[in-house]
């Protein structure tokens, strides 16, 4: 017995309230000692430098300027912009990072081109989104404030200022934006940039974790880190939901992100030109090619050749209403979509075992279908779980503490992974702040059946960053304070009436 | 003049003539009625504008009218003469449009445009650009009045060059092309099926469309003849047309709800099974397409019955009774005899699902609507169902548990709308009389008031009978509607729209009948104040005179229009509110050209701002049928405003709290999370009306 209970942890995992994004601090302990301490993430959708100091400061002070072990789950910045908001406290020298975890995605050592294939594609997506809804800004919006002889001009306008409420949303976390400009070149984000650099300048060694794999850490002896995702597949990686029973079923194939890509990217380079999908032979370039009719039987028709017949139909401003010269600029949403997705799934996720009780805590990044997907495809650990099941479902079984994905949208937990989280004593983490969200968001987050149903399997033992909006909320079912101090704790932050974190303890 | 042009095309989409087995099949010549068309193609229909503004280019516009390519039947097929690609568009939406002609028995009109302040706008041609967006998308435009087709790589964008073979173009699809027409030409009858205010509206919308596709190539005999003599299966079970469905659905577009709707290949054995119907189908499932696919499969099997019967003795005079046929090759003779009852039993299938948009509500449309729609057309065009269609649908619509609400038993004579048939009798003298009956079931005024009605609407038929211009029937009905006026703006015709205001002016006989609130406490409801009058804003729409001829020589001469009304809702503490409408605002807004009171054609709907939470435009609606042999109103199919029942019981009205109920939880409660992920981010309640298809075929 008394063997039995030294070696189990007891992990305070603490949640930085900082809004809707990851910032988290697991401390371990062995009986009363401080034995390791794991950061992931430092992000939020929201908020300037001085939004983020108190956070990191009280951060740095509860690490005692110590991180054994850092993990970064992916490009986003509700996930990483506190690195670059805060660079110079995370720069700091008094600051150690022992070791640091990052997705093979970010391996700069790429021997089958796979990473550098992903991150070629990402900077090309960032770059044609960023430079598609500039045009969009422009174009757009000059378009439909010409159309005020129609019945519709207020819904059209109203209509393109969700449109693009729906890409800033998706902007705030996929490009840089430094006050109103967005960044066009398709770079890393400040905040990941920032990490790397200042993991350099600490000499941290940074490990590449890959699907599949177990890690084992000295200070932990008994406990085991199974990375889940990112998956290899390139497949799962796109995969931002369940395939749809839709017209075009071809468009979730993997290698298409936007087919309009190349031309947002063109619309940098005025000079060059567009890629056409016909020959130089069909294309109008000032006189219509009279045909044998026009000239043998119809005179006047060579008279107004110099024209194409079909353009004096599409100038003809009494029908500039019908014009579509911005209409494919909206596939940028499909883009961005994509782009947001596919760099979701592209997220870190970790599944950490105690040999000896087998509990499990899942921190599952922000990974959206197509990563949950892949977790059970991993060949290695087909019937290595109890009963012959997958491993991973059996982890999942086993599961007593879940960092909900994706902030409690839809997309972020799989209904087929969410069937295996049966266990009695699970509790779960929501980073999900919806007074500090963009807009957009509130319309996927939180969905309210995986609301409903987390409530229910964790029992109430459901923490949201902050309830407000929230229907219905977890803690009418359980007043989380009523844990006692010893498993639940809130901290208020130093000037505002919210919390600075919360932070949940569990043992195993 | 030629009866017809002959325009070669892809029977499905340009892959399948990279295959040898259905190369053959895929190159077929498409009939469409002759018309001069100029450059573009630009007809009488539809103007075809190749305009690409992705990589801002014009491309040459084909000329059919060139006797080089009238003498070919058209450009040969090639994927890549964008040229190729207008004759293709034109080709296969002036083949839908011409089937919707046929079977609804009247030109198609397309849905006008709206103009700020309330006028309307003739649009006389269907804008068709086929390579307006470098997306997989293709869709209908409402705002626009255009079919918008994408071009798409299949291959990497960023890996490999763009290779001509590697693009696939939505607009070569024959499928994908009578589906955005089907749109268009349903957003001409119908304009507020565009409205989701049920979970069967934007699916009806896309089951329609898709089997107007599916249809249209059954009745190409030359593919059926072929498949037909190659898959010589067991030719008496309804395996051999689930096959061919399959088949087309495998096409580019992939109509999704086909193939899965229909029935499945088992991997292993091979062999092809239709998908059982479950009748909680319909209960549970509601994302647009898949709650589609079952209207879709339904009516398929309603086809796979009719075509049964129609070959049974085919069948057993070629297997001699046994049922069972012969090795070798079928006989081309039976090839062709039932290639011709199968197209002809789509055929049937196709203008029954048409014919019965007539008899559907103008807005809030259920599949069980569709159903009594359907059953209700029919009985009135063939009185003999000696083949038993009806039976087939109803049959086929029951095993997907699609039922009609207000219905205690499926039967066909329960599912027709109940003939109302109020109105005066004319003897042969020309003298009007009521009879016993009639004088039990409505006031003397009511009659009286509806006998006016009803001579304008034969006088307005008379007006349109032999007029053969679209445009002159669209500004004639319109005159009829809104009133003609003199140069001093004093009526000439007094319309139909002013006709109802005075003739049923605080009426609760009309309000019962249309279940739209005619009486003078409209404003308590949230329903707006007409423009002029004191009375409720009321819409007249789609006015139109129905003449067609049954197979048993059935006439059926109706005039049809519909009225709508609509209120603004608000959803507060448990209750609905109805929020008072605005009336001043919109009178200093309106502005007529014409003199004409706009507002019969126009919704009183102002400047739509971004809608507070959860406030909604509830819509009543009634489609009015006018028979003109007997002079009598046949029937009213409506969906109340208010609740009828209540102004029988002589209480006090209010809005129709089950219509009200189910809106609000399509819209906040149920609906909401069926959504695409494109959608939940970019699209509002107003941007969804006005372009449901660009939100709805997105990813």
């Amino acid at each position: 017995m008394a063997k039995a209970s030294s070696t189990k942890y007891k992990v305070f995992i603490r949640m930085y309230c900082l809004g809707t994004g990851d910032c988290f601090v697991y401390k371990f302990f062995k009986g009363r000692t401080h034995v390791y301490t794991m950061m992931v993430d430092c992000g939020s959708c929201s908020g300037e430098r001085s939004e983020f100091l108190p956070y990191v400061t009280d951060l740095l002070k509860y690490v005692d300027n110590h991180i054994n072990l850092l993990v970064i789950t992916h490009e986003h910045n509700d996930h990483v912009n506190g690195f670059a908001k805060c660079k110079n406290e995370f720069a700091s020298s008094t600051l150690r990072i022992d070791e640091a975890w990052m997705a093979w995605t970010e391996d700069p050592v790429d021997p089958d081109g796979h990473a550098s294939e992903l991150r070629k594609k990402r900077k090309q997506m960032r770059a044609a989104f960023a430079l598609g809804m500039r045009e969009l800004k422009t174009k757009g919006d000059a378009f439909i404030s010409g159309l005020t002889n129609d019945f519709y001009h207020n819904s059209m306008l109203a209509g393109q200022k969700a449109f693009l409420d729906g890409l800033d949303t998706l902007a705030d976390i996929n490009l840089d934006i430094d006050s109103g400009n967005v960044n066009v070149t398709g770079q890393p984000l400040a905040g990941m940039t920032a990490i790397k650099e200042i993991l350099e300048e600490k000499e941290t060694h940074i490990k590449y974790v890959h699907p599949g794999e177990t890690r084992k850490i000295k200070e932990l002896p008994g406990l085991l880190f199974h990375v889940l995702a990112p998956p290899y597949d390139r497949e799962a990686i796109f995969r931002h939901e369940r395939e749809g029973k839709d017209v075009f079923r071809r468009q979730l194939q993997p290698y298409a992100p936007s087919f309009a890509l190349r031309s947002f990217l063109e619309l940098e380079n005025t000079t060059e030109k567009r890629d056409r999908p016909f020959g130089e032979e069909y294309v109008f370039s000032g006189q219509q090619k009279p045909s044998l009719r026009s000239t043998l039987i119809n005179k006047i028709q060579s008279n107004t050749s110099e024209i194409l017949p079909t353009r004096i139909l599409y100038d003809n401003p009494q029908e500039a209403w019908r014009k579509i010269d911005t209409e494919w600029l909206y596939s940028v949403g499909t883009l961005a979509i994509r782009l947001n997705s596919h760099i979701n799934n592209t997220s870190v996720v970790l599944a950490l075992e105690a040999k000896d009780s087998g509990d499990a805590l899942l921190l599952a990044g922000d990974a959206e279908f197509g990563s949950w997907q892949s977790w059970f495809k991993i060949d290695h650990w087909n019937e290595k779980g109890k009963a012959k099941k997958h491993f991973v479902e059996d982890l999942l079984n086993r599961t007593i503490f879940y960092k909900i994905s994706h902030h409690l949208s839809f997309n972020g937990t799989s209904l087929e992974g969410l069937k295996h989280l049966v266990n009695q004593d699970l509790a779960a983490m929501a980073t999900l702040d919806r007074t500090r969200i963009n807009s957009r968001w509130k319309s996927t987050m939180p969905n309210p059946y995986l609301l409903k149903e987390l409530i229910q399997r964790c029992k109430g033992k459901l923490f949201i960053m902050d309830e407000t909006g929230i229907k219905p909320r977890p803690s009418d079912t359980l007043d989380p304070l009523s844990l006692g101090g010893g498993v639940y704790r809130e901290a208020k932050h130093p000037r505002k009436n919210k919390p600075l974190y919360k932070e949940y303890a569990v043992t195993i | 003049m030629p009866l017809f042009r002959k325009l070669r095309g892809y029977a499905f989409d340009p892959s399948l003539s990279l295959q040898m087995d259905t190369a053959i099949i895929n190159d077929i010549t498409y009939r469409v009625p002759w018309e001069d068309v100029r450059i573009g193609p630009c007809g009488e229909y539809v103007e075809v504008i190749d305009y690409d503004p992705t990589v801002d280019t014009f491309y040459r516009a084909v000329d059919l009218q060139d006797p080089n390519i009238i003498a070919e039947d058209g450009l040969t097929p090639s994927e890549g003469n964008p040229l190729f690609h207008q004759q293709m568009v034109y080709a296969v939406t002036m083949l839908t449009i011409n089937n919707f002609e046929k079977a609804l028995g009247r030109k198609i009109i397309w849905s006008p445009r709206k103009l700020a302040g309330g006028g309307e706008e003739y649009v006389p041609r269907l804008r068709i650009y086929p390579h307006g967006i470098q997306d997989a998308n293709a869709f209908y435009s409402p705002l626009k009045k255009a079919l918008i087709f994408g071009y798409f790589a299949a291959t990497p964008v960023d890996e490999v060059q763009h290779m001509p073979d590697s693009l696939v173009f939505t607009c070569l699809s024959h499928d994908i092309i009578a589906h955005e027409t089907t749109h268009a030409i349903l957003d001409g009858v119908h304009p507020y099926f565009n409205e989701s205010t049920n979970p069967d509206m934007l699916a009806f919308h896309e089951a329609f469309a898709d089997m107007v596709a599916l249809f249209q190539h059954f009745t190409f005999a030359g593919v059926l003849q072929h498949q037909i003599a190659k898959t010589r299966g067991d030719l008496s079970t309804q395996n051999l047309l689930g096959q061919l469905a399959q088949e087309f659905g495998k096409a580019l577009g992939q109509y999704g709800s086909l193939r899965d709707a229909i029935g499945e290949y088992d991997p292993v054995s091979n062999a092809w099974t239709p998908r059982k119907p479950d009748p909680s189908d319909y209960r549970n499932t509601s994302e647009p397409h898949d709650r589609g696919s079952i209207l879709v499969a339904a009516v398929f099997e309603a086809f796979i019955s009719i075509y049964n019967s129609r070959v049974a003795d085919l069948i057993r005079i070629a297997s001699e009774g046994t049922g069972i046929l012969r090795q070798g090759s079928l006989h081309p003779d039976l090839v062709n005899r039932l290639a011709s009852e199968a197209s002809k039993a789509a055929q049937h299938v196709l203008h029954m699902c048409i014919r019965a948009l007539d008899y559907c509500p103008p807005v809030d449309l259920t599949f069980g609507d569709f159903l009594r729609a359907i059953i209700t057309a029919d009985t009135d065009l063939v009185e003999d169902d000696t083949r038993d269609y009806r039976l087939a649908f109803i049959d086929a619509f029951r095993k997907r548990g699609i039922y009609a609400q207000e219905i205690k038993t499926l039967s066909v004579e329960s599912l027709c709308y109940k003939p109302l048939n109020i109105g005066s009798t004319v003897d042969n003298a020309g003298t009007l009389s009521r009879s016993e009956a009639d004088k039990l079931q409505v006031s003397d005024d009511f009659y009286y008031y509806l006998g006016i009605i009803n001579q304008f609407l034969r006088e307005y038929a008379d007006d349109v009978r032999y007029l053969t211009e679209r445009q002159a029937i669209y500004t004639k009905t319109k005159e009829y509607i809104a009133g003609q006026f003199d140069n001093n703006h004093e009526y000439k015709i007094l319309g139909l729209h002013q006709r109802l205001s005075s003739k049923f002016r605080d009426s609760p006989e009309f309000s019962v009948v249309t279940g739209l609130v005619f009486l003078s406490n409209f404003n308590d409801l949230g329903i707006a104040k007409a423009r002029r009058y004191n009375q409720p804003s009321f819409e007249i729409q789609g006015l139109r005179r129905i003449s067609r001829v049954g197979p048993q020589g059935t006439q059926v001469n109706q005039v049809i229009f519909s009225i709508l009304q609509h209120a603004t809702v608000k959803y507060a503490d448990d209750k609905f509110v109805p929020v008072p409408p605005k009336n001043e605002s919109q009178t200093a807004a309106a502005t007529t050209t014409s003199g004409s009171d706009n507002e019969s054609v126009a919704p009183v709907e102002g400047p739509v701002p971004e809608v507070a939470e959860e406030q909604f435009t509830f819509r009543g609606g009634c489609t009015l049928i006018f028979n003109l042999d007997t002079l009598k109103l046949q029937y009213a199919i409506s969906k109340p405003i208010f609740d009828v029942k209540l102004l029988d019981e002589q209480k006090p009205i209010t809005l129709h709290p089950q219509r009200l109920r189910n809106q609000y939880n399509h819209l906040f409660v149920s609906g909401i999370h069926d959504e695409n992920t494109f959608k939940q981010y970019f699209s509002t309640m107003s941007a969804l009306q006005m372009e449901p298809f660009a939100f709805l075929h997105q990813h």
